[in-house]
């Protein structure tokens, strides 16, 4: 028998409340704000678990990004939810039919969760399978003190490639929907928030912090927790921040938005051409080892490039897509932002 | 037991008893006040004297340099990312204009109350 650790059953218990307390609620604003602490608890509990890079993603993108997303698109669809209309006889008998499908579905999910295999249990079949060779490879493999980090780069590059590829997509899409070159000058002249003393102070002291920390996490991702996902989504925090605080037009006068399409580009160039030069100087598509005449400094010059090729396309993703929404904001709600 | 390892304990433990009381006075103040900005004032209790005295307690306890300049940093960051946030959450009820316990709206017609 094993034995779960206070913080994760707090986390797990809080969980439930809050989604519960999610599904009650009417209101659309207060659902928004409790998802975001709901991504804080899903980040204790990932801390509890030891795994802090998940940790560190989760704070900044769902308690940080996401609901600042929310929060504009509430500001286009409106605060309070809309009544269902009345169903007529039919319609509430197949309600009913489903409701009837999806308990017995519970049921049949709820049975096979005792074949499941203990909960965080070091001996499951998932972590016997090829951790135990990554745990015992990765140090006299590639001398990469951070595990973390040589699986997504070293043993899953391909993959790793493919998760910026999606980002780059998910970003592309919202472009193309939402960006209008028609009345562009309109609407990047906004409202900003720095006639606000306390405000404009804080921001002024923690947004260089935020930048700090982002390429330390950066730099320093194969040492210890972090990369160039969690650098990025980072520092997309403290460009939002920046957005929300001093308004678009400032903010796109320092990275605009052309500079954050080159950079969503670069970033996946950068990861693909990596791989292709490893594979011009003789080695396999992204074999770090051939990079330097050692092997090990190869791994970390491919690591490094590689996340920064994470880090440039995570990073204009994310803030290229909350900046078209305020610019979208701006455009039909008349300068909200 | 050294006088002054004594001293240093005693006195890093005067400083949590004090944390812990703003906290749970923040607390209870957060349960039993009626209005958003009593509320949101004694949240603030919370994340100025809590902060501030138990990270004061826990930088007596740290063993080398750099546990204890991180104990500080982190105590920084959090009071400089937390009261901006209670001044723009007052502000948001203020332009939203969310009554206070009395049924008085706080904002007044054509006052700027996010000035310096």
């Amino acid at each position: 028998m094993m034995i779960i650790s206070p913080l994760v059953l707090i986390s797990l218990v809080s969980l439930l409340i809050i989604a519960v307390m999610v599904l009650l609620s009417r209101n659309l604003l207060f659902s928004s704000m409790v998802f975001g602490i709901f991504s804080l608890f899903c980040a204790f509990f990932y801390i509890a678990s030891l795994a802090v890079d998940v940790a560190i993603t989760e704070i900044a993108i769902g308690a940080g990004a996401s609901s600042v997303l929310m929060f504009l698109t509430l500001l286009k669809v409106g605060i309070k939810e809309k009544v269902a209309p009345k169903l007529s006889k039919q319609e509430r008998r197949k309600k009913y039919i489903t409701l009837a499908f999806l308990i017995i579905m519970g049921v049949f999910i709820c049975i096979s969760l005792l074949d499941m295999p203990p909960f965080m249990d070091p001996t499951n079949p998932s972590n016997l399978h090829i951790a135990d060779r990554y745990i015992k490879e990765t140090p006299t493999y590639y001398q990469i003190p951070n595990i973390v980090t040589a699986v997504l780069g070293s043993y899953r590059g391909y993959d790793t490639m493919g998760e910026t590829t999606v980002i780059l997509i998910a970003a592309i899409g919202v472009f193309t929907l939402l960006r209008n070159e028609k009345g562009k000058k309109e609407a990047i002249i906004s409202k900003d928030l720095t006639n606000n003393a306390i405000l404009l102070r804080g921001a002024q002291i923690l947004i260089p912090v935020i930048m700090l920390f982002a390429s330390y996490i950066l730099f320093h991702g194969d040492l210890s927790p972090g990369g160039g996902f969690q650098a990025g989504v980072i520092f997309a925090n403290a460009y939002i921040l920046f957005a929300l605080i001093f308004g678009l037009e400032k903010t796109t006068k320092y990275i605009s938005f052309f500079a954050l399409q080159i950079m969503l580009a670069a970033g996946v160039l950068i990861y693909i051409g990596t791989g292709f030069i490893t594979f011009l100087i003789g080695g396999s598509f992204l074999e770090y080892n051939v990079l330097a005449h050692h092997a090990f400094e190869g791994q970390h010059y491919g690591l490094f490039l590689i996340e920064l090729g994470v880090f440039f396309t995570v990073f204009s993703g994310i803030a290229l897509i909350i900046v078209i929404m305020m610019e979208y904001l701006n455009r039909y709600n008349k300068n909200v932002w | 037991m050294n006088y002054i390892e004594l001293i240093i304990e005693v006195c890093s433990w005067v400083f949590f008893a004090v944390g812990l009381f703003f906290a749970c006075v923040g607390v209870l103040g957060y349960f039993k006040l009626n209005d958003v900005y009593s509320r949101q004032h004694s949240a603030g209790l919370i994340d100025t004297g809590a902060v501030i005295f138990i990270s004061l307690g826990l930088l007596l306890h740290a063993e080398t340099l750099v546990v204890g300049f991180k104990i500080f940093f982190l105590a920084l960051v959090l009071i400089y990312a937390s009261l901006p946030i209670c001044n723009a959450f007052i502000n948001a009820c203020l332009t939203g204009k969310v009554k206070n316990q009395y049924g008085e709206d706080l904002k007044q017609d054509g006052e700027k109350n996010d000035d310096n």
